[in-house]
């Protein structure tokens, strides 16, 4: 089973920042594979969602870039700032939250007497 | 593992490159994307060209260029929370201004023209301009985004075009007729044949199209005529021939008064220097005003005429030595008890940017000639 796209859109921030804070420095194509390894294949990231979703990052100051020459092509390296890393916390501990309230709200969670 | 070439590099990035993504960091990411997945995927004797195709169209729903619209969408609306709060309070202050700067004018209250300023330059160019960016992002149509945005264009240039007006400053009439074209002829059309198609919006349409043609049709009876405007300048242009020719009379008649004296009184010399000045001063207003120092008498026929300006530029030395001389003139007259040269600002006497005299070079002229025939006057 894939997740739907809408899904994986309002977590997808998320998901990249902790895997960055985990691996220190990954590349595009690294992030996709290690995400379908970790879900096996449950989660497929899109290129189309991934590279928007860097370019915001890096934009917003949330991680750095390291360019590494492989012949005539570059590979961009992204690892977390130290804004990242804090960032990188709460994101996660509002997610695990969210999946605590989502639980109750969809009548999930069996309840305990 | 398949080994990619670096033509086979090239060809990617010509690729992506064709297919319409432009930042150049973006490219870089998908082509090292693309070259992992091909170099991990790819038998050692696969066909490149087909399975790249095919990978590539994994990339996108309709078009590769969406990855690079959804960027620049990110990247631009990062701030959108930031933007429509600068909106709103650049809103907030154009409008506590404006009701200040009315407020301040109508009591004639120093400040006034500082308030106004500030109102419209602030709604003009922060809040209308946000405006745009902000609302644009909820109409999905480009022809919907093309209309709001001239809509909104118009409106700037027509406050603009307001606030140039009243302070004289240069331009101002061009902004006018720049807004009044663009809602007329462009913004007027388009946005009637565009919503008259759909039968919701009928109603809408004609309503709006209505108030447009009636904004046109206001701005438009307040501009003076072309004709109108030949009027003025023809009677500005009499009136300063009749002025010229009185105060050349007075000028022969004190002359011959004077004829006989063999030694000229210190305030008959003030009354020269006077004139000459004044004679001066004009003639540096009308040539800035006709490009001629002289009006000559069938200047109807030549089309020389004294319009409607401002000017800022005359010249402050010659101001100042008026002036002077008006003031060593008001001395002398005190003790014979005649006609002082009462101009509008008591403490100085000849200021033609004094406060609350904010005239026209012809307003200027006029003064000029009234200070002449006061000092002509007293050579009785």
């Amino acid at each position: 089973m894939n997740y739907s796209s809408e899904l994986i859109k309002g977590t997808l921030k998320t998901i990249v920042m902790k895997l960055l804070a985990d691996n220190k420095k990954m590349y595009g194509y690294e992030i996709t594979q290690r995400v379908k390894e970790l879900t096996f294949d449950k989660i497929q990231i899109t290129e189309g969602a991934l590279y928007p979703t860097l370019h915001s990052l890096e934009a917003d100051g949330l991680v750095t870039t390291e360019n590494e020459y492989i012949g005539k092509r570059v590979r961009k390296y992204y690892s977390l700032s130290p804004s990242g890393k804090n960032k990188t916390k709460e994101k996660v501990s509002e997610l695990a939250d969210f999946m605590e309230t989502m639980k109750f709200l969809l009548d999930i969670k069996p309840k305990t007497v | 593992m398949y080994q990619i070439s670096e033509q086979q590099i090239d060809y990617i990035l010509n690729d992506i490159s064709a297919r319409g993504v432009e930042m150049e960091s973006l490219q870089q990411n998908l082509l090292d994307h693309i070259c992992c997945i091909i170099e991990n995927n790819l038998k050692e004797n696969g066909d490149f060209e087909s399975f790249y195709q095919k990978t590539i169209k994994t990339f996108y729903k309709d078009e590769l260029w969406e990855i690079e619209e959804e960027t620049l969408l990110l990247l631009t609306y990062k701030n959108y929370y930031a933007m429509k709060k600068t909106m709103i309070i650049s809103g907030l202050f154009s409008a506590a201004t404006m009701i200040l700067g009315i407020l301040f004018k109508f009591m004639h209250w120093p400040g006034a023209s500082l308030f106004i300023v500030l109102g419209v330059g602030s709604s003009s160019l922060i809040f209308l301009p946000l405006l745009f960016v902000l609302k644009s992002k909820d109409k999905h149509q480009i022809k919907d985004k093309i209309i709001l945005g001239l809509g909104i264009l118009a409106g700037i240039l027509l406050s603009l075009h307001i606030l140039f007006k009243v302070f004289h400053w240069p331009h101002a009439m061009i902004l006018g007729y720049a807004s009044i074209v663009l809602i007329g002829l462009i913004l007027l059309p388009l946005f009637f044949i565009t919503g008259i198609k759909n039968p919701d919006n009928k109603i809408n349409t004609i309503t709006i199209s209505i108030v447009m043609i009636m904004v046109c049709g206001l701005w438009l009876t307040l501009v003076i005529s072309p004709k109108g405007m030949h009027y003025i300048k023809l009677k500005n242009t009499t009136v300063y021939l009749i002025n010229e020719q009185i105060v050349s009379n007075e000028k022969n008649r004190v002359e011959s008064l004077h004829k006989n004296d063999s030694i000229k009184t210190e305030k008959t010399k003030l009354t020269n220097e006077i004139v000459e000045m004044c004679d001066q001063l004009k003639k540096t207003i009308v040539l800035a005003e006709t490009g001629l120092a002289k009006i000559p008498e069938d200047f109807d026929l030549k089309e020389i005429y004294l319009g409607y300006n401002h000017s800022y530029d005359y010249e402050q030395d010659k101001i100042v030595a008026l002036n002077h001389l008006i003031k060593d003139y008001n001395t002398k007259i005190d003790a014979i008890s005649l006609d002082k040269i009462t101009t509008k600002n008591p403490d100085n006497l000849f200021d033609i940017n004094y406060k609350y005299y904010n005239g026209t070079n012809v307003e200027v002229l006029s003064q000029l000639t009234q200070i002449q025939l006061i000092v002509l006057q007293n050579e009785k």
